[in-house]
């Protein structure tokens, strides 16, 4: 704007870009360098090219590690933009208690995601948790919820489910205030109903705002480690082994092969950029790219 | 929870708060309100049963505790809570606790120091690829914390670093900083330019603009954005897993090596929880305005 120095913005964005540079490309170098050696510890290196990801792209429990994490990332945030709206739509309300109830549905989502875990792991125990408690006094007979192949998946999404639905319902109540108010107030008039007014004109109006909900939340699923760590560990077997756990597994909680944990983490990343590059190119206004 | 049910009026409405529709009255409510109610209320428990049980746990003796079926009746006891402020076999609380705020606090500082200079300069310069800058810095923000913590190993190995508060600083400031600078950016963005143009004009630096300017007016802001930056680095657990040991453990750490033991004290554990929790919530009831503004920042994930 001011042609008094020729780059005046350098001084001020310089250091923080130089500092991300540092603390995140180099890493990810040093990843792709990494990743073409076999190096287990305590063994020495050696160099193998692209042994790494020869060995990941053919093993099975790889992909299948790639699927569920797919998976898992698309139900969940399927899921929770469909609730949250349909929460939204409860609190879409203008009285001093639905106010209230707008601030207190946010908390889930500022826990500590470990101690989430932690306590919906107390939930489910076996012997002690209310669940089987609560389901007992109706008859229901008592199960290991989180070590159950059978239960595990369903059990993991509830917790997802109750800590990240309250993020759908914030950014959708957000979107619901900045609709226009003249083509509701045209649609009374024309006399239409609640229910039709949400599907001619809430939800195609809203759609945008769904689907930047639906992308950040997607794109935040697909790092779910958190709570595998806490609840299963990966387990039963390696049945909820998502990407996350299985690179921390592999690269340094129990294996120690660097290069191979190296290798799957930059497969990872081309996976995980996927649904960024697609948010950033859709929600490029709203993100300030423009 | 059918979204049908709900209240259809979906404009703004005046200020006060004045209703609208027949629903939003105090007396004569309609029965879709009533049945909204009624949703938000079972939203409400739904929300709210494991924070109570938790609770209710932490003040239970480590006999009730374990007790099943579940006392509701029991005499209250903060025996886990004076556990977790004292050090005892293989644990180090105080510690813990000090990590976790130092981390945060000092992270926090960092990634402001870096990421309100360059927030300032996105919004009052204009320049060739500033998209792109942007956009590279945002991306950050989106990678897996899990990709990184082989190479940040090696890196903070390297650097004799490894089991520091230093290093987990160094780490979470990078991690907080693509935050810092969008939401500032927006922050910035409402102060008027007219204000810093006739600073500069006067003979101001641009740097003074900055600090004796835009800063005190978007206060506020600031504020906002250093909390939502201690929530992520209080919240943070892979990378603390991967990069601590003994000396530099953090809350979430800790609490995870409780329920490794062989017999897991609930009561403990509980405390635990509610301990973390208390200034999660401090945070979420002081920055409820900015939430918006900050979802979409990742400030919360």
């Amino acid at each position: 704007m001011r042609p008094r120095r020729a780059r005046p913005e350098l001084a001020f964005i310089g250091p923080a870009n130089g500092y991300l540079a540092l603390v995140t490309l180099f890493p990810l170098l040093y990843t792709a360098w990494l990743s073409l050696y076999r190096w287990n510890i305590p063994f020495p290196r050696h160099f193998i090219r692209l042994g790494n990801y020869a060995t990941a792209l053919q093993d099975p429990l790889f992909w299948y590690s790639v699927r569920i994490t797919l998976w898992w990332a698309i139900a969940t945030s399927v899921a929770e933009v469909v609730l949250g709206l349909g929460i939204a739509q409860l609190l879409n309300r203008h009285s001093r208690w639905v106010h209230l109830a707008r601030s207190l549905v946010i908390v889930p989502m500022v826990l500590t995601p470990v101690v989430t875990a932690m306590m919906w792991r107390y939930i489910y125990n076996p012997t002690l948790g209310p669940l089987n408690w609560l389901l007992g006094l109706a008859g229901i007979a008592p199960r290991e919820w989180y070590s159950d192949p059978a239960t595990v998946w369903p059990s993991l999404f509830l917790i997802d489910l109750w800590q990240w639905t309250p993020f759908v319902v914030v950014i959708v109540l957000s979107g619901l205030y900045a609709l226009p108010s003249d083509v509701y107030e045209s649609a009374d008039i024309d006399g239409a109903g609640s229910w039709s007014k949400f599907w001619r004109l809430t939800l195609p109006l809203l759609s945008p705002v769904l689907l930047i909900a639906l992308l950040l939340r997607l794109v935040e699923s697909l790092k779910i480690f958190d709570t595998i760590y806490v609840l299963t560990r990966g387990g039963p077997g390696t049945l909820t082994e998502v990407l996350s756990f299985h690179i921390y597994r592999m690269g340094v909680g129990e294996r120690f092969q660097v290069g191979y944990g190296a290798s799957m983490s930059l497969l990872f990343l081309v996976l995980a950029t996927v649904p960024v590059v697609i948010l950033i190119l859709r929600a490029r206004n709203e993100l300030g790219l423009s | 929870m059918s979204s049908g049910s709900a209240e259809p009026s979906a404009r703004p409405l005046p200020k006060g708060g004045q209703s609208l529709t027949a629903g939003d009255r105090r007396r004569g409510r309609h029965f879709t309100a009533v049945i909204a109610d009624a949703g938000i209320v079972a939203v409400l428990v739904w929300t709210f049963f494991p924070v109570f049980w938790l609770f209710m746990t932490s003040i239970k003796t480590q006999q009730d505790a374990f007790a099943f079926p579940p006392k509701f009746i029991f005499i209250p006891t903060l025996d886990a809570y004076r556990r977790l402020l004292s050090d005892e076999a293989g644990f180090h609380w105080p510690r813990y606790w000090f990590n976790s705020m130092f981390v945060a606090v000092t992270s926090t500082l960092l990634s402001l120091a870096l990421g309100i200079p360059a927030a300032y300069g996105f919004t009052r310069f204009r320049f060739r690829r500033k998209a792109l800058a942007l956009f590279g810095i945002l991306s950050v923000r989106f990678m897996p914390p899990i990709i990184t913590v082989i190479p940040l190993y090696f890196l903070m190995q390297y650097l004799y670093l490894i089991d520091t508060r230093t290093a987990l600083i160094l780490v979470y400031a990078a991690a907080e900083l693509p935050f810092v600078v969008w939401i500032m950016q927006g922050f910035f963005a409402a102060v008027p330019a007219e204000l810093v143009e006739a600073a500069v004009v006067d003979g101001a630096t641009e740097l003074f603009a900055l600090w004796r300017v835009v800063l005190p007016i978007a206060t506020p802001g600031v504020v906002a954005t250093a909390l939502f930056s201690m929530l992520l680095s209080w919240n943070e657990f892979p990378i603390a897993l991967v990069l601590t040991g003994e000396n530099a453990k953090t809350i979430p750490v800790a609490a995870t090596t409780l329920i490794a033991e062989r017999t897991i004290y609930w009561d403990r554990v509980s405390a635990t929880g509610v301990l973390a929790m208390v200034p999660t919530l401090l945070i979420a009831f002081l920055i409820q305005r900015h939430l918006v503004r900050g979802l979409a920042a990742g400030a919360i994930r």
